[in-house]
């Protein structure tokens, strides 16, 4: 029986990756002498090299081949790990990985199978379509419609779904089995117009697919699908929402049995969403140690990197998100933070750096640290800098305490490289990394003494925004504010407030927080305020959030501000609720300390 | 000179595609003005191609289509339709129409349509 290529080629890929994934990092752990891995490197390559025959896959079995005699001589003691030996390894699994990303771009197989004189030829059509044709879709259907009637259609690219809804571009191809000739199928489709190119290849032989009672475990699911799912899921929060509304408001009680059970339901879909959408952050985490080994030989300079905490989970969507960022920070770390070996002796420090990698889950966010023991931040060089670009004059910079001067180099454009490195210090800063973080929801802290060091700590929501929120009365306005920043709620008159310097305060068993007015903030009139909402910030500071009344907890999506609103400081977002208003949702982290937004 | 037959209810349709048409050097041999007009003249006419339209009284464009495509299995015909009509040209494609052209028409592109079913080059 000849295998149905088409069917393991996926699971074929994924598991090619996932271990050329494996001898990528064991290789560097390697040069880096833990020597008992080389056993695991050559099982690797051994069975990539099986898997790859087995599929007729020869260039990728040869590769695997030459590696796994690479492994054998070096575990034999005939070869050294010498870096130039090394060099040679990582051409190879980079060659392997090429190989892979092509049989996964391609649809069809590149086969060299064996059994093609047994069956009738498959023929892979390739066409575009002109770029003025109308009713391209329908013009995709008349070909294939076309072809159906030659032969059998083994598969179209993109899909036949996705062909009749136009989701593609002027190129889609198909693959039919037939045994009529080239040349009768070509004159075929020069019947039919619009089609600007057609290209007619010979194509390894598919199986005809058994759709048989083959038990199937897991499917891999477009995540724009699931993205969807997450917005479906999202309308029906608020359209449940709207439901309890109405059951309270006219107060029946049958609806509101009958919406518990509902929201349940709802409440577990959403649940079951997110763990789909979870990956462990070890998938980028792994690249880095081949992107630092590569640095280190380029440059002479010598660096320790570890990884701790690759299998805390984060939401797909975010983790691509915070991928360029993260390599932002480790060039950061790698290029501008660790010295050269001889720099590094003369200031007492060990010639080998570190950059460590970590991530962990703390309460309900996901903290992930770039932490290197490199120079650190300069602040009398950051001073300097922002004096000379112009952000700061030289009086407002003396005054700025050591911290306030940190957060200087998250601003656009702000480098305090000296030379602009080959790899970071363009221009592409800090900032982004910033701006990419925050419009997760999330925050970035940065902690350096100059000569020690730098850690920069990202803390991340690790799923999509439902978030649950108090909504609060503000002058007769509702506001929400985030649950998971709220401290406690407590009543203005019980812990009285001061006037302190000018500033209202709060003092609370004996600590004293500053006293901020929402209504102030967004230009409401001043009422009471009765309530004052203690949160705490990312910068750790806690303060108070005057309102008039709290009125109720919700489960909400949030959905982003359009762009012409999104710089408002204070507002993170807004929603819809049950009764179909919108509501704004304070960021306190963007909040005015000292008065009103430019709301 | 190959020869067309046009259907279409409107005779404005049927006078403007003939225009296109003999521009394009194909001689219009007869024109229906619903389904079963269509078939009518089909058989008595025996054209090379016919154009045809979709929404039509009597007979409609589709069931008309079937009809000729059961009398001739060669049978060459085009769907004349509009944007929006997706789902009915589909199915006349699966009942075997060989193309189709969009109103408003666009000449050089009908005459492409009409050339490549019937095989003629240029």
């Amino acid at each position: 029986m000849s295998i149905d290529t088409e069917e393991f080629k996926k699971e074929f890929i994924e598991e090619a990756r996932e271990y050329l994934d494996i001898l990528n990092r064991s290789i560097i752990r390697i040069e880096d002498g833990e020597l008992d891995l080389i056993d695991e490197v050559f099982r690797c390559a051994h069975t990539l090299k099986g898997m790859a025959g087995t599929l007729g896959y020869e260039n990728l079995q040869g590769v695997s081949h030459r590696l796994e005699d690479i492994f054998d001589d070096i575990r034999s003691g005939e070869l050294t790990v010498s870096p130039d030996n090394i060099d040679t390894v990582l051409n190879g699994l980079d060659r392997i990985e090429r190989m892979i990303d092509k049989i996964d771009a391609e649809n069809t197989d590149d086969l060299e199978e064996k059994e093609k004189e047994r069956e009738k030829r498959a023929l892979k059509k390739s066409i575009t379509l002109s770029d003025d044709c109308t009713l391209k879709g329908i013009r995709a259907y008349l070909v294939i419609q076309t072809l159906e009637e030659h032969g059998e259609i083994l598969k179209i690219t993109p899909s036949m779904e996705d062909i009749e809804d136009e989701k593609f571009g002027l190129d889609f191809s198909a693959i039919l089995r037939t045994d009529e000739e080239e040349a009768e199928i070509r004159e075929v489709l020069n019947r039919i117009a619009d089609l600007e190119r057609i290209e007619i290849t010979e194509s390894e032989v598919l199986k005809e697919k058994e759709i048989t009672k083959e038990h199937i475990s897991v499917v891999r699911v477009d995540i724009h699908r699931l993205d969807k799912i997450m917005n479906i899921i999202g309308e029906l929060v608020i359209s449940k929402g709207r439901l309890s509304q109405i059951g309270k408001e006219y107060n029946i009680v049958e609806l509101n049995d009958a919406l518990e059970g509902t929201g349940r339901s709802v409440t577990e879909l959403q649940n079951e969403i997110m763990t789909i959408r979870m990956v462990p952050i070890s998938r980028i985490f792994n690249r880095f140690p081949r992107m630092i080994r590569d640095y280190c030989r380029d440059t002479g300079k010598k660096i320790k990197f570890t990884v701790e905490g690759g299998e805390t989970e984060l939401d797909r969507a975010i983790l691509d998100d915070i991928t360029d960022p993260l390599v932002h920070l480790i060039r950061n770390s790698m290029d501008h933070g660790i010295e050269l070996p001889e720099d590094r002796i003369k200031v007492g420090k060990d010639e080998e750096g570190y950059i460590k990698l970590s991530a962990r889950r703390e309460r309900d966010d996901v903290i992930v640290e770039v932490e290197d023991d490199g120079v650190g931040i300069d602040i009398e060089d950051v001073r300097k800098k922002a004096v000379e670009k112009g952000i700061l004059s030289q009086e407002e910079v003396d005054k700025l305490d050591d911290e306030v001067v940190k957060k200087l180099i998250f601003l656009p454009g702000f480098s305090t490289s000296k030379d602009v490195g080959e790899l970071s210090g363009r221009g592409v800063g800090l900032d982004v990394v910033k701006t990419r973080v925050e419009a997760l929801g999330g925050s970035v802290k940065i902690y350096s003494n100059k000569g020690e060091g730098m850690k920069v700590l990202l803390s991340l929501p690790p799923s999509m925004a439902i978030v649950k929120v108090l909504i609060a009365d503000v002058s007769g306005e509702r506001y929400a504010i985030p649950l998971n920043d709220i401290l406690e709620i407590t009543r203005v008159e019980d812990v009285g407030a001061k006037t302190l310097y000018r500033r209202r305060v709060l003092s609370i068993r004996g600590k004293v927080i500053p006293l901020i007015s929402l209504s102030e903030v967004f230009n409401l009139n001043d009422d009471a305020g009765r309530y004052a909402i203690i949160v705490e910030r990312d910068d750790e500071e806690t303060i108070a959030l005057v309102v008039d009344g709290v009125l109720d907890q919700r489960d909400i999506l949030i959905k982003p501000l359009d762009r012409f609103l999104s710089d408002i400081r204070g507002i993170g977002g807004m929603t819809i609720l049950g009764d179909g208003k919108v509501i704004l949702i304070i960021d306190i982290n963007s909040l005015p300390l000292d008065g009103v937004s430019n709301a | 000179m190959a020869r067309v037959l046009i259907v279409d209810d409107s005779a404005f349709m049927r006078n403007l595609l003939k225009n296109v048409l003999f521009k394009g050097n194909l001689d219009t041999v007869g024109e229906a003005a619903d389904g079963e007009d269509a078939i009518t003249k089909y058989k008595k006419l025996k054209p090379d191609l016919v154009t045809m339209d979709i929404i039509m009284p009597n007979k409609d464009g589709i069931a008309a289509l079937k009809e000729i495509r059961r009398i001739d299995q060669n049978a060459k015909v085009i769907m004349v339709t509009a944007v929006g009509q997706e789902k009915l040209v589909k199915s006349a494609i699966k009942f075997g129409a060989k193309g189709y052209i969009v109103k408003p028409f666009q000449a050089p592109k009908v005459i492409e349509e009409v050339k490549k079913v019937l095989g003629i080059d240029g």
